[in-house]
């Protein structure tokens, strides 16, 4: 059945994720956000959802190659001797190659047979299966050419692509970056979520710090919300534009007790619970054109951190200059006589970074009775970055923190 | 267009202002915005070498280079009723959402609500269905019907299915357009309207301002100017000494524009130069000489020497880029193990027809001429007559480009197969028996049976190639070699851009 037999709102929804791929966080993350944890658990009684870290797969490959292995070896008689040969024509490192083959040989002599390598004697070897790891337009292609005394055949299997993180670090300042989602939904900005935030009115950030990759995104109809650990998610739609823009901008936060999205020249708010929040819409006033000039060594998207590498010190994370067609970076930069100073290598990025919102409003909004700011020691500051992935094609957002004197 | 003018000031609006006071951020407001974001204004001026005598979307060219700059400059004044994104995947345009019932016989697409067309007329499901009909698409196959449920609704049933139709509506020249009360033009919904249009002038010169209407948004720049059949070696001189901000570029002009600084972009390997033979020919009926002729062609030559390295060599329909097997099917080499040419005669010289408009075709088609008469296999290249009141000649094959517009492999086979004159049997397999997209290896199959028995021949995937001036960004055409001239913006000097 074709992937696009039925669409809703813009989004297939036949044998498709409606919410993209939400995807485990870096455990370096988790350790500076556990104190804040404890320190809002402890303030609001009981806050549950504090997830288990999950585990990261060392080879995402193990389970495709090992089901390819099985059918290659469905072409061999047991005990046959067949010669392996894997060969790479896609942007696979030579790392992941040998981890595949490592799969591949390990199943077929799992499956009762004698593995020869390539460079054996071809004299001694009538059978043989060719791999070769190739790619396309939709995602990886392992084609198999099996030779099996005077028969021949060829396999095919789709593998989809996974995706990475990349981290940039210097001997000073460190910007890390953890990737938590990606798919092909245009995505504005993203605010972290807690299943709580549907039923008590306030938000836990930490509970999904500390691990649970809960994420509410604002797509270019709505607000989506998604919770892996218990598949709970809902959709929130808002208005529609009263005039269109091709640049559309958006910004989620949180006040206390309210989420505020922005996008279109309208800010809504949405109360606790949100799955049951009817947005409450008004017109920006405040706004400007399009720039019309280039006028400045930073991008445009930019967000501010507090002091949290020294107490005079305050970071600016902003974006390159490049354009949407070019891969982007992020670089913490320092304030000073109102210039921006680099204080951070670039973490480069696969595509335009559509977005960087800082998260501390989440924090600061967690509670406004009570203080839940740390100490700068005990802060690990962050912000999500929406990056357009220049070659997969998808919108995928990182947490990007800021990790202070190595 | 709007939105608030700094990173700052988003926050603020978004009420953490307290933050701010913790934070005591010195000068970060003082930033001024940077050149990520898009800038609005300026005329973007671009040039074709192909002519495009109307913006007609009911007159089809017959060449398929006129027909795809056609659709090209089409887009500008007129939408879809799907697009493709990224992926290559069906995405919402006109449409805001599609669903198949009675097992893909039937489909029913759902429209965008307040759209409306340059003109200030609203879009509704009668005029996308007139648009959309049979007579003037017959290409969505016999015995297809388009009608409107009401206002915003629309259905296309066939008797047979149509698994591809929303790949098929998201490309093409299936646009929407209303007929004007006189009779005598058309509007669109797209992102520009003509300002000014002169077919008969060489090269054309047409201009396309900014449609404020548009339901995407208004597009980044002012206006479009565009020059039509304009020579290649005019182009790539123009990219040189700024006298346009993008032009399309031939693969020999690319060495030169690349000598000279100028900008270029490529898509993948997305022209298929393909030979095919009409088999109810005598003169080709011969299984044996079709493979011979295969056999005899130097297809590394085409790419690299003919094509100037903007191509590959092609032994399968599908470049490597889209199908992920092409490998499969050699190129380079022979694609026998023994070369039957020799023992192959022909009674007279065989005749092939080119497409007279297009310089490549011509070089590649010389190049086959050469290669055959090498192998002893007489042969002959004609161009198709420009005047349609000339007959072609009898073709005994045609050397086809095809624009591989589709990233998507079973819809780019069936999109390959649909643009052949001379299908073989397998076209039948693809499309009646509707391959199962997630199946590569059903794809594999199909494409190896299609190419069986050598009545068509594969010869090479090209690139199509763009000059691109310093002031252009945002040039996002996807791989496949489309234009989104609607996203690109033009970063020009405070004094040159006003707004």
């Amino acid at each position: 059945m074709p992937r696009n037999n039925q669409n809703i709102f813009g989004q297939n929804i036949f044998g498709q994720n409606l919410f993209g791929r939400i995807l485990p966080r870096r455990s370096a993350l988790h350790a500076s956000h556990f104190a804040i944890f404890l320190l809002i658990v402890f303030s609001m009684g009981a806050l549950a959802g504090a997830a288990a870290v999950p585990a990261a797969n060392p080879n995402p490959f193990e389970a495709p190659a090992r089901e390819f292995a099985r059918r290659v070896a469905g072409n061999f008689p047991a005990g046959t001797r067949v010669g392996v040969e894997v060969r790479n024509r896609s942007a696979l490192t030579a790392d992941d190659v040998a981890a595949v083959r490592a799969v591949i040989v390990d199943e077929l002599s799992a499956r009762g047979l004698r593995v020869a390598s390539a460079a054996a004697d071809s004299a001694d070897v009538t059978s043989s299966a060719t791999v070769t790891l190739s790619e396309n337009a939709e995602g990886y292609l392992w084609v198999a050419e099996i030779r099996e005394s005077d028969r021949s055949s060829v396999m095919l299997a789709a593998v989809p692509r996974p995706s990475a993180a990349p981290v940039a670090e210097s001997s000073g300042i460190t910007l890390r970056s953890a990737l938590v989602w990606s798919g092909p939904e245009h995505v504005f900005a993203a605010a972290a979520f807690s299943p709580a935030a549907s039923s008590v009115p306030f938000v836990s950030w930490s509970s999904a710090a500390i691990g649970a990759p809960d994420l509410l995104l604002l797509v270019t109809d709505g607000i989506t919300a998604s919770v892996i650990d218990t598949q709970y998610t809902f959709r929130i739609a808002l208005p529609p534009p009263g005039e269109a823009v091709r640049d559309a901008q958006g910004t989620l936060a949180w006040t206390a007790g309210a989420l505020i999205a922005s996008a279109y020249g309208q800010t809504c708010t949405l109360s606790v619970p949100l799955a049951a929040s009817q947005p409450q819409c008004r017109a920006d006033d405040e706004t400007h054109p399009v720039p019309t000039t280039s006028a400045s060594q930073i991008g445009s998207q930019r967000t501010e951190l507090p002091a949290a590498c020294g107490e005079a010190r305050g970071e600016l994370l902003a974006t390159g200059t490049g354009d949407y067609t070019q891969p982007d970076s992020i670089r913490a930069y320092e304030m000073r006589s109102g210039a921006a100073s680099p204080v951070s290598p670039a973490l480069e990025f696969p595509g335009p970074v559509m977005s960087l919102q800082t998260t501390l409003s989440l924090q600061m909004a967690t509670s406004p009775s009570q203080t839940t700011m740390a100490s700068p020691a005990q802060r690990s500051p962050s912000a999500f970055a929406v990056v357009r992935n220049l070659a997969a094609g998808d919108d995928e957002v990182y947490e990007i923190s800021l990790v202070c004197g190595r | 267009m709007r939105f608030r003018s700094s990173a700052a000031a988003r926050t603020c609006g978004l009420g953490v202002a307290v933050l701010l006071v913790f934070v005591a951020l010195p000068g970060a407001f003082t930033v001024s915005e940077a050149s990520t974001r898009p800038h609005v204004g300026g005329t973007l001026r671009i040039e074709f070498r192909e002519r495009v005598p109307t913006l007609d979307p009911r007159v089809r060219p017959d060449e398929a280079q006129a027909a795809r700059a056609q659709e090209l400059v089409d887009a500008l004044v007129f939408d879809r009723l799907l697009r493709l994104d990224d992926h290559g995947d069906p995405a919402p345009a006109l449409a805001v959402a599609w669903q198949s019932e009675d097992a893909g016989k039937r489909w029913r697409f759902q429209l965008r609500p307040g759209v409306q067309f340059s003109d200030g007329t609203s879009l509704t499901a009668e005029i996308a269905a007139a648009a959309l009909a049979p007579e003037i698409l017959p290409e969505l196959g016999s015995g297809t019907h388009v009608d409107s449920i009401g206002q915003s609704s629309l259905s296309i049933e066939s008797d047979d299915a149509m698994p591809d139709l929303p790949q098929q509506l998201a490309t093409g020249r299936h646009f929407i357009f209303r007929v004007t009360e006189d009779g005598k033009s058309l509007v669109g919904t797209g992102p520009f309207v003509i300002d000014h249009w002169d077919s008969g002038a060489l090269p054309q010169q047409d201009i396309f301002a900014a449609n404020t209407r548009c339901w995407a948004g208004r597009p980044f720049v002012d206006r479009i100017a565009i020059s039509l059949g304009v020579e290649s070696q005019r182009i790539e001189a123009d990219l040189e000494f700024g006298l346009t901000d993008a032009g399309e570029l031939a693969p020999s002009e690319m060495r030169r524009a690349a000598e000279h600084s100028v900008r270029t972009w490529s898509s993948e390997p997305v022209d298929l130069f393909v030979l095919n033979f009409d088999s109810s020919r005598p003169a080709v009926q011969s299984e044996r000489l079709r493979e011979a002729i295969s056999a005899a062609i130097d297809r590394s030559a085409i790419a690299s020497v003919v094509l100037q390295h903007q191509a590959v060599p092609a032994g399968a329909l599908l470049p490597q880029w889209i199908s992920g097997y092409a490998f499969l099917f050699p190129a380079g080499a022979p694609l026998t193990s023994q070369n039957p040419s020799a023992a192959v005669k022909t009674p007279a010289p065989l005749v092939m027809v080119y497409d007279s408009q297009d310089a490549e075709a011509r070089a590649v088609a010389e190049r086959v001429i050469v290669d055959l008469r090498t192998a002893g296999i007489a042969a002959e290249a004609h161009p198709r007559p420009d005047a349609p009141s000339t007959p072609p000649p009898q073709a005994d094959v045609r050397l086809l480009r095809v624009a591989i517009a589709l990233p998507e492999s079973r819809g780019a086979l069936d999109l390959v197969l649909g643009a052949l004159p001379v299908r073989p049997s397998a076209i039948a397999f693809t499309n009646a028996a509707g391959l199962d997209v997630e199946d590569p290896e059903s794809l594999y199959s199909a494409e190896r049976a299609a190419l069986a028995d050598f009545r068509i021949v594969p010869l090479a995937h090209a690139t199509e190639n763009w000059g691109l001036g310093a002031t252009v960004r945002d040039w996002m055409a996807p791989r496949w070699g489309d234009l989104r001239l609607e996203d690109v913006w033009l970063d020009l000097p405070p004094a040159a851009n006003p707004q």
